[in-house]
């Protein structure tokens, strides 16, 4: 009888702390989302749709401090110009803008919708430029909005936002900021100590033009060890030229004490050289770990696994699981051709600045994508404030 | 209870017999394999337990020859007394030669019984030179620190003994040079403050902090100015190691394995300075419990200093 009772007595207190537990962890989440602070930025990109939730804390808009709440994308490759890859665009820009707005209840006038500088580019290029105008007009139809238009975003201006949302106030000026891509290479820094004067670097090669020059040069010999050899070649061919012009005539050894890389090779070679800083959105790094990480990748592609790095990790106050997870996500975007492709590049460009008397700090920013949205949300707010 | 003593006894009385079962099966084994065995000639057994002995003896020969050995070190370090090892150690030779020449021949067995007398005389003299050698090895350090110190330092005569104390201690166990031996690092020391709108003042309260402020002082004893850079690794109540931003925090490596820093802070310090460097960490939101500093240079922990927030 007295056991029974207890034993109801202790189910009634589980049951109890289990529904605390759960309304404390659902009121905690909304209160995230539906803060005052949170933006939806929305990119239609070469490659796709992405969209990031941020929530900017304190200053954060004055510092660039902000929480990534959400970060999300899907594949259409616009830059295609099909009728397929239109609708699939359409489709992803208008799920992620209803998902931003009615999941997680961000008001319209916090959503931003752009296009981003690659498209741009090619859309010219191409001669192309109407597809984005009916991009445009299909989107505010769908999502029933008149006076919604979307505009490209300027190679400069991602560059700029980019600095001004990633790169803390306390290092802005003496910041180089490079975005490593896909297709291409872009960044800058400010000269003049003040926001308005940004230099302007660009390079036509990123991490997949890399590896598709090394593939055409591959013929019937497609092993590893041919691979690595005709990238050598690619890279002090062309690309060498090409980034030594560019760093030279960006005049910035001599202005920066800090090179930052962003892209998605950055966050892949951070999260597999510094696995305990997982949880960091910039790691600074050393040269010489990445110069080891390039052999590594070569010569020992299974040490990157991420079982492999799991067990050279001893702390074990770090969130091993976490970790795990990242690693899984960077060998399933980055192939062995891929990070030696990425990671050559970006040596080749890092070994501007490792010089022998002066030697620069050098950081990767991990979600360097979303960085813009930041500096886009302050410049959009701030002009807004004086227009009214 | 009755039947609990009686399933006890009942316990130990076959526990008893097991025993006395174990014992009778023993001896029977031994004596059968006396009276059983096959037959050997006297010859080969008395050999054989002759050549028992001799590997007992080759042992002993083999291990006192290899403490021998470890002395090259005394003979090359010994400076002014060197000669005399010269000597113990020929007289080693000579012994370790004629146990050799009594070892070779494994039927003699008064031969045998003299190179276990030898090697028994070997061995303690063996022994008698390694504490000698080890003496003279931790002598040698230490007078070296103290030379070396005497000629770049321009101080005191206490503070040079002081510090090569410290210096050898260190020097003893590390594979590298001290860092310490370059610049001196010491007086370690972290405060909680808090900021009341107009002034920054100390604290020990968790829910007041705003960030945590520390110093330690260096000293360059060398001719020339020096710069530096150390870790300040901040571990938290949690375990887990403070970050107060991306941008200030990362790795580096330790003889335990790669380590997460706070903070990197790069001084310099003029010859004979000596100099208090500061530094500051805040984070958004502070645990209860000690937290613990450390400081690392080039890899190696310097020094250490624990806090109490409550």
């Amino acid at each position: 009888m007295l056991t029974n009772l207890l034993f109801r007595k202790i189910s009634l207190l589980i049951a109890c702390s289990f529904f605390i537990i759960n309304v404390h962890a659902q009121t905690s989440v909304k209160h995230k989302f539906r803060g005052t602070n949170v933006y939806a930025g929305i990119e239609i990109g070469s490659k796709g749709v992405k969209m990031s939730l941020i929530e900017v804390t304190g200053s954060g808009l004055k510092n660039g401090n902000f929480n990534i709440l959400k970060d999300t994308s899907t594949n259409t490759d616009f830059i295609t110009f099909s009728k397929e890859s239109f609708q699939a665009t359409l489709k992803g820009v208008t799920g992620l803008y209803t998902v931003a707005k009615k999941s997680y209840q961000i008001p319209s006038e916090r959503i931003f919708v752009v296009f981003s500088s690659g498209v741009k580019v090619v859309s010219e290029r191409e001669n192309k430029t109407t597809w984005l105008t009916s991009m445009s007009d299909s989107f505010k139809v769908a999502i029933n909005e008149p006076d919604r238009v979307i505009k490209p975003i300027e190679v400069i201006d991602e560059a700029r936002l980019s600095h001004l949302g990633i790169v803390p106030e306390s290092k802005r000026y003496t910041t180089f900021l490079i975005d490593i891509g896909s297709g291409n290479t872009k960044g800058g820094y400010f000269p003049s100590g003040n926001t308005k004067n940004f230099s302007l670097f660009q390079l036509t090669w990123g991490t997949k033009s890399i590896s598709n020059a090394t593939d055409k040069r591959l013929d019937d010999d497609r092993t590893v060890v041919n691979f690595n050899k005709q990238m050598q070649r690619v890279l002090s061919g062309q690309a060498d030229e090409e980034i030594t012009y560019a760093v030279n005539v960006s005049g910035a050894y001599n202005m920066s004490d800090n090179i930052a890389f962003s892209g998605g090779i950055a966050w892949a070679t951070a999260n597999l050289m510094y696995p305990e800083l997982a949880e960091n959105q910039v790691v600074p790094v050393l040269y010489d770990d990445v110069v080891k990480l390039s052999e590594r990748v070569y010569k020992n592609y299974l040490s990157l696994s991420d079982s492999a790095i799991l067990k050279t990790i001893q702390d074990n106050s770090l969130d091993k699981k976490y970790i795990g997870n990242e690693i899984r996500k960077v060998n399933k975007v980055f192939d062995q051709r891929a990070l030696m492709s990425g990671i050559g590049l970006l040596l080749k460009i890092m070994r501007q600045f490792e010089g022998v008397y002066e030697k620069k700090q050098f950081y990767f920013i991990k979600n360097g994508q979303v960085g813009w949205i930041s500096a886009f949300v302050n410049q959009t707010i701030s002009e807004n404030k004086l227009s009214q | 209870m009755k039947d609990y003593k009686s399933i006890l006894l009942i316990f130990v009385s076959l526990l008893l017999l097991t025993v006395s079962l174990a014992l009778l099966w023993t001896w029977g084994y031994n004596y059968g394999i006396k009276k059983y065995s096959p037959p050997t000639s006297v010859g080969v057994d008395s050999l054989g337990n002759k050549i028992l002995t001799k590997d007992s003896l080759n042992q002993l020969y083999i291990n006192a020859l290899n403490n021998l050995n470890t002395l090259d070190l005394a003979l090359s370090k010994a400076d002014s007394l060197k000669l005399d090892i010269t000597f113990k150690l020929s007289e080693f030779n000579r012994l370790r030669d004629e146990i050799a020449t009594l070892l070779s021949n494994p039927t003699d067995i008064e031969g045998l019984s003299q190179a276990q007398q030898k090697i028994g005389v070997l061995q303690s003299k063996v022994d008698d030179l390694r504490k000698q050698n080890l003496a003279i090895q931790k002598e040698n350090k230490r007078l070296g620190i103290l030379l070396d110190n005497l000629a770049k330092a321009g101080d005191s005569g206490k503070d040079i003994i002081a510090d090569v104390k410290t210096i050898t201690d260190q020097k003893l166990t590390p594979e590298k040079p001290n860092p310490a031996g370059v610049l001196i690092i010491s007086d370690l020391n972290m405060v909680g403050l808090t900021n009341d709108d107009i002034n920054l003042t100390e604290t020990e309260l968790a829910d007041n902090l705003n960030r945590f402020a520390g110093s330690f002082l260096v000293r360059n004893n060398l001719s020339q100015n020096a710069f530096g850079e150390v870790m300040v690794v901040i571990v938290q109540p949690n375990g887990k190691i403070l970050q107060s931003s991306s941008w200030d925090s990362g790795t580096f490596e330790t003889k335990e394995g790669r380590k997460i820093y706070t903070s990197k802070v790069k001084f310099d310090c003029n010859k004979g300075d000596l100099k208090k460097i500061p530094f500051s960490v805040s984070a958004d939101q502070y645990e209860k419990g000690n937290y613990q500093v450390l400081l690392y240079q080039n890899g190696n922990l310097i020094t250490k200093f624990s806090k109490l927030i409550k």
